[in-house]
């Protein structure tokens, strides 16, 4: 990929505009940083998170095993608390 | 608007259905993107590489791969910790937040979280949160906003 800075952009535009028409892309350059891509084709549209899908898989999981991994969990946090408050914290 | 989530949020995403239930109804209404520290990040897999069989913790690696559910965010970590020295001395003496709370809190911040997602009414994350002005989810309890207000009172006076 050929790369461009402010300068060539503003001073060739046109036949900056022609290479893209032709498929040509450009990485941007500004202060000798990349800052950007100029390319023919449209990025590809930002997906959106599917949650559905997500609590789907939630669903087929094993009920008892996630539980006792979230009971864990809670005990880790309560030694935590049980720490912080012997260290004058949480009243 | 950026959602910051505790791991108290992000495990049930990968457990327990039945407590998952609120958590899905407020993600899938506009589908929002979770954003995921590396603190939290550790601590959630921390839990789920307990029972590797389960499939949540490659799961969860997958999820934070893809970045479209969640969003693993670079976080500025001493920029987190002065954040998290601030919080303390605002609020140390009115709230009383663990170490953990306070750098919890401090990294949402720090990667420009607006809200702040937590199930812990153990600690004193969600006060915390709110009383440095992250909307906080689910909905502050009285007691909570009621250390929200005297901790923004006093820190102000």
């Amino acid at each position: 990929m050929k790369t461009l800075t402010m300068r060539d952009l503003s001073r060739k535009t046109a036949s900056v505009l022609d290479a893209l028409e032709r498929g040509e892309a450009f990485e941007l350059h500004r202060n000798g940083k990349a800052v950007g891509y100029l390319t023919h084709t449209a990025p590809p549209p930002e997906r959106k998170p599917d949650w559905k899908a997500h609590f789907d898989w939630l669903k087929r999981q094993p009920k008892g095993r996630g539980k006792s991994l979230l009971a864990e969990f809670e005990d880790d946090r309560r030694r935590l608390r049980a720490r912080e408050r012997a260290m004058g914290n949480l009243p | 608007m950026r959602f910051a989530a505790d791991s108290s949020v992000l495990i049930r995403l990968y457990l327990d259905e039945a407590e998952a239930e609120p958590i899905s109804r407020f993600l899938a209404e506009d589908a929002k993107v979770i954003s995921v520290s590396d603190l939290a990040r550790v601590e959630v897999l921390n839990v789920l590489l307990r029972d590797p069989g389960l499939g949540a913790a490659a799961k969860f690696g997958d999820d934070l791969a893809e970045g479209v559910r969640l969003r693993l965010e670079s976080v500025d970590w001493p920029d987190a910790f002065q954040q998290a020295e601030s919080l303390a001395r605002r609020f140390a003496r009115t709230l009383r937040p663990g170490g953990h709370d306070l750098v919890l809190v401090a990294a949402a911040v720090a990667m420009g979280a607006t809200w702040f997602l937590s199930f812990d009414r153990n600690s004193r994350q969600r006060p915390l949160a709110g009383a440095a002005g992250l909307r906080v989810w689910p909905p502050l309890d009285k007691d909570e906003k009621g250390f929200v207000k005297r901790a923004t009172q006093q820190a102000a006076g």
